[in-house]
């Protein structure tokens, strides 16, 4: 491989590195509620993701309503969201709004082990009834432990 | 020398805390009763909230409406559904605490046996409150100067059939 070649060969790699930090960074958003009624845009995410195990991270909820663009707040006691870990353990949140920042709710939380979770947030956003699961992947921090 | 400089640093560090510390409670909702998601079989007279932090009552608002909604049937009045009571609610709370003129919708009757700065708060309400879903309401502001705000629900419910009488 001549030099030319490695150069190209390294900022492909590099490339698709990032694509693929992007997708580890991003937060899901999904859309619920009928066309022509009501629609709210569900954020899910972790708090200073990527996530690594064993340190303290926490639920990163933020819903809105589609039409206004308008924070949905009041909503910690008509939702309840759970955390599913690789093993099945299932643990509810204790979700709270997050000051100073309208519409997003959180909850603590230290995860020990790499692989998928899954958040369920299930409840009501006014009348609408929603069920919605997001995966979200945890890598492992043992890899960026020093010395 | 030295000893000046740690005496120094350890008073800074302990400004920093105690200024930091009112930043990180707020005056977050720590009680109240009846509790969130109550099913009564009597109507309360008061609703008393408990922060975790003093809160100016003057500056602050406590507000107490019914639950109305064209889709809640006598059903939800008997076994509810609070996840859906508390959703609606949230819908409700922005437009109510921001209404005036809304004295025929409320049912509280104003703050009783509280100071002008207390975490302890007590709302009256009206007397002999119809079955139904209620929802108590706060906007806050803390001796910290921020303001938070929350509900919680609680139902007068229906006497189930063959229990009333």
């Amino acid at each position: 491989m001549n030099r030319t070649s490695s150069i190209f060969a390294r900022l492909a790699l590099s490339l698709l590195s990032s694509s693929l930090l992007g997708l580890a960074l991003a937060h899901e958003l999904r859309v619920v509620g009928a066309e022509g009624g009501t629609q709210y845009e569900i954020v899910v995410g972790m708090l200073n993701e990527p996530v690594f195990t064993e340190v303290r991270t926490g639920l990163d909820l933020t819903i809105r309503s589609v039409a206004e663009g308008r924070p949905v707040e009041g909503l910690e006691t008509s939702l309840e969201v759970t955390i599913t870990a690789p093993g099945g353990q299932t643990r509810t949140l204790q979700v709270r709004p997050r000051y100073g920042a309208p519409g997003a709710y959180t909850d603590d939380y230290i995860l020990t082990e790499p692989g998928t979770y899954d958040i369920r947030v299930r409840g009501f956003i006014g009348d609408l009834e929603v069920d919605e699961t997001f995966p979200r992947e945890v890598a492992d921090g043992h890899d960026l432990r020093f010395p | 020398m030295q000893r000046r400089r740690t005496t120094l640093r350890a008073l800074a560090a302990a400004v920093l805390l105690t200024a930091a510390r009112p930043a990180l409670a707020h005056a977050e909702i720590e009680t109240v009763d009846p509790p969130r998601d109550a099913l009564l079989d009597v109507a309360p007279l008061r609703i008393r909230l408990v922060f975790g932090e003093p809160v100016e009552t003057r500056f602050s608002l406590f507000k107490v409406y019914p639950l109305a909604s064209a889709s809640l049937g006598p059903a939800d009045l008997v076994d509810p559904d609070f996840l859906r009571l508390n959703g609606l609610a949230a819908a409700l709370v922005p437009g109510a605490l921001s209404a005036r003129d809304d004295a025929d919708v409320r049912v509280d009757r104003g703050l009783i046996d509280t100071a002008d700065r207390s975490a302890d708060v007590t709302v009256a309400l009206a007397p002999d409150l119809p079955v139904g879903a209620y929802v108590v309401m706060w906007r806050v502001l803390a001796i910290d100067g921020h303001t938070t705000q929350g509900h919680a629900v609680f139902v007068v419910r229906a006497p189930a059939q063959g229990e009333a009488e």
